[in-house]
């Protein structure tokens, strides 16, 4: 009667698993087998070469170059969506007139594909036409090709980034700031806490779980997003702007190197999952439930 | 010497009137509560003298110093919340100090007092839990602690015993008003609990739709309820309100001396006896314990008589009431005292 039970539930649980297993489970097992395999060519089936694709890894230096662009672009947008997110939510929760229309304002980037808001700035920054060259002009400033030039185009996409993630995260700190009493801060206001003090002392620990959970998903964004790189500059000048992600996807697809792709995607994925956990585990022990 | 004085104090949301503008004036050293039932103005009246809203009219002052449009922090007063309003993430013991940390107070100053009010209450032995791992009458403790470690001499209280069971809130009562006394504190409390108004208070402000029906002692406002409304809410169960024409109780051939012009008449239902001449029809009979509630029909109004628990009356019994002429309280058509 038992195992009737357990065959029963094991049905139920069957359409699920099966679309997990194909889908995710065994594509990501395969993917660490494929890291250690060659590329399969039409005349020549794909043999096991241990970490040789690893080794032309470390040999290979848009590979390098495309990981200290997402370093420096992490870097830049964690902290920076983050920090204005949590501005935004201070400020829009506050009683002020508009109140809901702001909050939406805010949360439209989020709605938007990231495809038509990176097509939306690619307007912007365009040379000689584009809304920043119009606006420039008008201070009197020299015309300035922000995504063509070396020096600007990765911090033209970062800005991209954190401009469409804040308000994504401010939603977040929102929803933890309207679930604190509005007694704490009557409290505190009693005592004469001024508004840093209170920020200092009561909010910031009370919002930390927040705090960790949009950092956590903050970082994995940094290495996840390649929509805007796409439709933006694929990567250049220059390499200037390639991701680990937009590299992955020009190893694998345009060129076809498919053993190479999978150890790069076991490296990135092997990071994310590292610094995911760090977060939660040294993080969380700072953190009031 | 008067430690607080409202002067024509009002307060409006938009078209919404919470309190119209009142005169009270609360005694240094007194304990005063503010009663009435939900939504009659008591919790803006004290959010008022505590500076967490400002006043639309009028004038408060506190020592003489008008504070109208001070700040909470500036009217050196203490609060003890509804809820509490404890730091979750802080313990015990930098709950109580955080209002001496945001003063600067000195290390060795912010552990004296932090003793000092620990032991007072009894909270020794939890100064380094968090409030999550308190029991509700635990948390009172600390908010109340919070409150006593600035020392001010005025302490605002909000509904503070609700939220605990009747055991402890009947100990806390008799706690709060001992503290209140040894340490010369002048306690404005708001509740609807009007055991708690009359067991505590030296004076009682009685408030209704937002504004002040009575302001007495707890004696004086049971004995001598200034309105139809004080004679409703005082008492359990309250006076049984009557109405009559001319002399006679409605609808009945029952005749009471009244004083013109009045319209209702109100009697404490411990004044009424069943061994007199009034006749009037039980409706119902309810066992107390130490004592018994019958309810009984005089024409057209019903009457209560709190009579010895023993007593058994049927439902449609006919019983002769009585009561002395100077236990009849009289109103007018406004509903006030005659």
């Amino acid at each position: 009667m038992n195992a009737g039970r357990q065959a029963h539930a094991y049905l139920m649980l069957l359409p699920a698993l099966a679309l997990l297993v194909a889908f995710t489970h065994y594509p990501a097992v395969a993917t660490l087998v494929d890291s250690f395999m060659s590329t399969p060519k039409p005349n020549r089936p794909s043999v096991f070469v241990g970490l040789e694709n690893y080794a032309s890894m470390i040999d290979d230096p848009i590979f390098w170059q495309a990981l200290r662009n997402n370093l420096w672009f992490a870097l830049a947008t964690i902290p920076l969506s983050v920090g204005l997110a949590l501005a935004m939510a201070l400020w829009v929760n506050g009683k002020m007139m508009g109140r809901g229309l702001l909050r939406m304002a805010y949360f439209t980037p989020t709605v938007l594909p990231m495809i038509a808001v990176a097509n939306i700035w690619l307007f912007f920054y365009t040379p000689s036409y584009g809304l920043l060259e119009q606006v420039g002009g008008f201070f009197g400033l020299p015309s300035h090709n922000w995504l063509g030039d070396k020096s600007t185009a990765l911090a033209s996409i970062t800005a991209v980034a954190v401009w469409k993630e804040a308000g994504f995260f401010m939603i977040f700190y929102l929803a933890a700031l309207q679930g604190i009493s509005p007694s704490l801060r009557e409290a505190a206001a009693i005592e004469g806490a001024g508004r840093w003090f209170f920020f200092r002392r009561v909010l910031w620990p009370l919002l930390m779980p927040t705090t960790i959970f949009v950092l956590v998903n903050a970082v994995i964004n940094a290495f996840r997003m390649v929509d805007h790189v796409v439709v933006m500059t694929r990567g250049g000048p220059d390499n200037a702007t390639s991701l680990l992600l937009y590299h992955l996807y020009e190893v694998g697809f345009k060129f076809w190197d498919q053993g190479y792709a999978a150890a790069i995607t076991v490296v990135l994925l092997g990071t994310l999952a590292a610094v995911a956990l760090v977060q939660f585990f040294v993080l969380d022990k700072k953190a009031h439930y | 010497m008067s430690a607080i004085k409202l002067e024509g104090v009002g307060k409006q949301w938009g078209a919404v009137v919470a309190l119209s503008p009142s005169d009270l004036t609360i005694a240094a050293g007194s304990f005063t509560v503010l009663l009435g039932p939900s939504g009659c103005g008591k919790t803006t009246t004290l959010r008022l003298i505590a500076g967490l809203d400002t006043a639309s009219v009028g004038r408060i002052s506190i020592n003489e110093i008008d504070v109208t449009n001070a700040p909470p922090s500036k009217r050196g007063l203490s609060m003890v919340f509804q809820s509490y309003a404890l730091f979750p993430h802080l313990s015990v013991a930098d709950n109580i100090v955080f209002g001496l940390q945001v003063r600067k107070a000195t290390q060795q100053e912010q552990s004296d007092r932090l003793s000092r009010v620990l032991s007072l209450l009894g909270l020794e032995k939890l100064r380094d839990r968090k409030p999550s791992q308190l029991s509700g009458g635990q948390q009172q403790r600390v908010a109340l602690a919070r409150a006593l470690v600035a020392e001010s001499k005025i302490c605002l209280m909000d509904e503070p015993l609700s939220n605990l069971d009747a055991q402890l809130r009947q100990e806390m009562r008799q706690e709060l008003r001992a503290l209140q006394k040894k340490l010369g504190l002048t306690v404005v409390y708001v509740t609807h609990d009007q055991t708690e108004a009359m067991s505590m208070a030296d004076q009682v402000v009685l408030l209704n739709h937002g504004r002040i029906e009575q302001v007495g002692s707890p004696r004086d406002i049971y004995a001598r309820p200034a309105s139809l409304f004080a004679a409703r809410f005082i008492g359990t169960p309250p006076m049984s309100v009557m109405a009559v024409d001319g002399a006679l109780i409605s609808g009945s051939l029952v005749a009471v001396r009244v004083d013109a012009p009045t319209s209702k008449i109100a009697i404490r239902p411990e004044h009424v006896t069943l061994d007199g001449n009034i006749p009037a029809t039980v409706t119902d009979c309810e066992y107390l314990g130490a004592d018994s509630l019958v309810r009984c029909q005089i024409g057209s109004e019903q009457i209560t008589a709190r009579i010895a628990g023993q007593s058994e009356y049927a439902r449609g019994q006919t019983v002769n009431l009585a009561w002395p002429p100077e236990a009849v309280h009289c109103f007018n058509q406004q509903g006030l005292r005659v």
